[in-house]
Order: structure tokens, then C-alpha cells, then sequence
């Protein structure tokens, strides 16, 4: 398992990302909610230790839903089947904003300040996200030198593959990657974490998400666009 | 003399600060608390919520209006007479066992309590005992569920049938929501009200009182 820790500074954070999580589709936060999110950013620069690991292994599938990694089968459905039927090598990984910052976010919950709580809880979704980012790049950097290519990456709980194939996915993991352990109900811990795959391929076949056959309406790859 | 406007515009704005400092410059000069909240609060309330429905300002608007008519609320409360005027209704909410996702619960609870509810905020991975005991010791109106993962929002089903075995059935309103919860689901629970966004819960949590 290759191990990285990241800098607040390493992530590329996306201040439209970040307006979609506060429910903006399609326009901006006004002046002064904009400063309050350039606030919150501010300090989670200070608190956030984002963190990832990623491991890679051989597999196929096995048919239009299953996929088959070092003999774990996972039910991954057909839309994201599709999308890695020419893989032959995957890369697993898991990415997180921190134990830190879930203290901090825990902490939040004692004060009063529901829009602090709300405007960080948005944030660290997208430490999370920036992470991934980050880490698929980095997998997708390595490849490249042996001519090779990375697919879209996929997540447990989304494109109809559902969250409890979590748990197949971190049997892949030395015990808590980074920190992070699921519960019973495939919960991460710390909750601003996502973990997920990509597939390796000969050819540059990244393709668009299948959000329009996706019946998951408040899935957060299914980005409107901000205008 | 006091422009009482101030007040209602303080909270569409979402300036706890000027809700505030009107509130309180309109007590001094011997306006009536029920007038204040019934007259420019609630109105605020509404307009903003109005607004939100109408695409036209978003969750952090109402988090900011909800704060506003928070903060002269609490400076109200204390001086009503019977303070059970000022509740439009005793709510129970929280995040069912297994998940611990609650800052949309917690927005719904802010924005209730904004609008006139009394709110006990459970918390997250709440039991059925805990919901039910809630329930009772409260003598709750309406008790609000909330699930992230297609893993937990099952529980519901579970609290549900706990709410049945004590009785309270006929004395609570339940309300769902969470982001794979879905209407249909709701329906398929049986008696439940579902909704897809904190003011749409302000709007059914009132929809239910009205209809007690």
C-alpha cells in the first residue's frame, strides 16, 4: 500500500464544488456569504491533515455487474461495469480529510452556529473530494509511464453500486487505511473520507459519468453545472 | 421611535445583529412581544422561506434568517406570559442508529426551531427506545427521522414499529428525510411525511400541526 500525506496546500479545493454542496446549482454565494466560505477555508487550512492510500491489484469482470479483484468479487452494476470492461488492473484507494478535522467538526456541533457547522460540513466534503483528486492523479502519473491509463474513478454507494460492497473493497486494505474504519452500516470514520477505484487501461478512455440513467438524484457526481 | 420594518427586513436578511438591537429597542418602548414575533418574525420567516421555494436565495440564506429570528427569540420567549403561545408544536429529530451523517438533520432542527418550533435535537445513531422515550417524556407533536446511506434509512421501519408498540402512534406526526429517502418510501413506511429539503420540512411540520 503506497501511503500519502498530503498538505492543505497540495489540494486543488474547488470553490464551485464547494457552492454545489451549499446547495448553490447554477450561481454564486453573494459577497458576504462568499467571505464566510473564504473564512472557513482559511481555517480548515489550519486543521485539516488530508491523507491517502492506494493499492493496486489484477482483475476482471467477470460479467456485465460482477468485478473480481484478487478473488474478491464485487457487485459493482452494470453502469460502472461498462465503464471498466477493458481494465485488467485496477487501483484501489481511500482518501481522507482527517481525524482532525472530524474533531473539529464534531466540536462545531456543541456551539450554536449552524451556519459555521453547515459551511464546514460542505468543506470537508470537499478536502475529501480534493483528495481523490489528488491521489487518482498521482495513480494516473505512475501508469503513464508504462503507457497506461486511468478510467473515471467509481465509489461504493454511488452509480448504483451500493454502499455495503464497502466493506469487499477495504478487505483489500491493511486494517484502517489512514485512519479509517467502516461500521456495521459501512460508515467511514472519519465521515469526510471516500474510498473507491479506478480501472487501468492500454487506451485514454475516460468517459463521462452515466447520470443520465442514474436514478440517484442527489449523488454528488451529478454536478449542475454552475453558470 | 423604532421602525419596526427593521425587524422584518433583519431577518429576511439574515442580520442577527440589527434583529437584535430592533427587538430590543422595540421592547423598550413598549411593544408587545406576541406583536413582534406574530407581526415581523413569523413574516420574515415566511418571506424568506417564499423566496427559497422561488429559487431565489439558497440553504445559507435561510441558515442566516434562521439565526436572526433565533436571536430575537430568545430575548422574546422570556417575557410571554404563557410561553406555549409562542410553540407551534413539539418536534423530536433525529439521525436513526448506524449513521452519524447530521448536518442536514441539523439544518432542518435550525430552521424548525427558527420558525416557531420547539426542537429536541437527538443527535445521531439515535435507538427506537430513544426516539420513543423522546417521544414521551416531551409529549412530542411530530418526531423527524433522518438517514444518509441506503444501510440505515431501514431503521426507520424499526422505530416506526417501536412507536406502534407504545401507543403513540395516534399522538405523533412522523416525518422522514435524508438523501436516499424518497416519497415512495415513505409511502411504502406507511404514514409517514417525507421531504426533500429543510424548508419543505418547515412547511410539512406545519402542514401537520394545522391538521392536529
Amino acid at each position: 500500500m503506497k501511503h500519502l500525506q498530503l498538505l492543505f496546500s497540495d489540494l486543488s479545493i474547488n470553490r464551485d464544488d464547494i457552492y454545489l454542496n451549499l446547495g448553490y446549482g447554477g450561481t454564486s454565494p453573494d459577497a458576504e456569504i462568499t467571505q464566510m466560505v473564504e473564512n472557513a477555508i482559511a481555517k480548515a487550512s489550519e486543521i485539516s491533515h488530508p491523507s491517502a492510500a492506494y493499492i493496486f491489484c489484477e482483475g476482471a469482470m467477470i460479467s456485465k455487474s460482477y468485478l473480481t479483484l484478487n478473488e474478491v468479487q464485487m457487485k459493482i452494476g452494470i453502469i460502472i461495469g461498462r465503464n471498466l470492461d477493458n481494465s485488467s488492473q485496477f487501483a484501489l484507494f481511500v482518501a481522507t480529510a482527517g481525524i482532525d478535522y472530524d474533531e473539529y467538526l464534531h466540536d462545531l456541533k456543541h456551539s450554536d452556529d449552524i451556519m459555521t457547522q453547515f459551511l464546514a460540513d460542505a468543506i470537508g466534503s470537499e478536502i475529501a473530494e480534493a483528495t481523490v483528486r489528488y491521489v487518482t492523479r498521482k495513480i494516473a502519473d505512475e501508469v503513464q509511464k508504462d503507457g497506461l491509463f486511468i478510467t473515471n474513478s467509481y465509489s461504493p454507494g454511488y452509480c448504483s453500486w451500493h454502499v455495503r460492497e464497502q466493506k469487499q473493497l477495504f478487505s483489500m486494505f491493511p486494517d484502517s487505511p489512514c485512519g479509517i474504519v467502516l461500521n456495521d452500516s459501512c460508515l467511514m470514520h472519519p465521515v469526510k473520507s471516500v474510498s473507491g477505484l479506478v480501472g487501468i487501461t492500454l487506451s485514454n478512455e475516460f468517459r463521462a459519468y452515466s447520470c443520465d440513467i442514474c436514478t440517484l438524484k442527489t449523488c454528488y457526481k451529478r454536478k449542475e453545472k454552475v453558470t | 421611535m423604532t421602525d419596526l420594518n427593521l425587524l422584518y427586513e433583519a431577518v429576511v436578511a439574515g442580520k442577527l445583529e440589527i434583529a437584535v438591537e430592533t427587538t430590543n429597542s422595540a421592547l423598550a418602548e413598549g411593544i408587545g412581544p406576541q406583536t413582534l414575533i406574530n407581526e415581523y418574525l413569523i413574516k420574515g420567516m415566511e418571506e424568506i422561506g417564499q423566496r427559497f421555494e422561488d429559487g431565489k436565495v439558497f440553504v445559507p440564506n435561510l441558515l442566516m434568517s434562521a439565526r436572526a429570528m433565533k436571536g430575537s427569540l430568545d430575548i422574546l420567549k422570556p417575557l410571554l406570559k404563557d410561553s406555549t403561545n409562542t410553540v407551534l408544536g413539539k418536534i423530536v429529530i433525529g439521525t436513526v442508529k448506524g449513521d452519524l451523517h447530521d448536518i442536514g438533520k441539523n439544518l432542518v432542527a435550525s430552521l424548525l426551531e427558527g420558525c416557531g418550533f420547539e426542537v429536541i435535537n437527538l443527535g445521531v445513531d439515535v435507538t427506537s427506545e430513544k426516539f420513543v422515550n423522546a417521544i414521551k417524556e416531551n409529549n412530542a407533536d411530530i418526531i423527524c427521522m433522518s438517514a444518509l446511506l441506503t444501510t440505515t434509512m431501514t431503521y426507520m421501519k424499526e422505530v416506526i414499529a417501536a412507536i406502534d408498540a407504545a401507543g403513540l402512534r395516534d399522538k405523533v406526526k412522523i416525518m422522514i428525510g435524508g438523501a436516499p429517502v424518497t416519497d415512495s418510501y415513505a409511502t411504502k413506511l406507511g404514514g409517514c411525511s417525507y421531504s426533500d429539503n429543510a424548508n419543505a420540512a418547515v412547511q410539512t411540520a406545519k402542514r401537520l400541526m394545522a391538521a392536529n
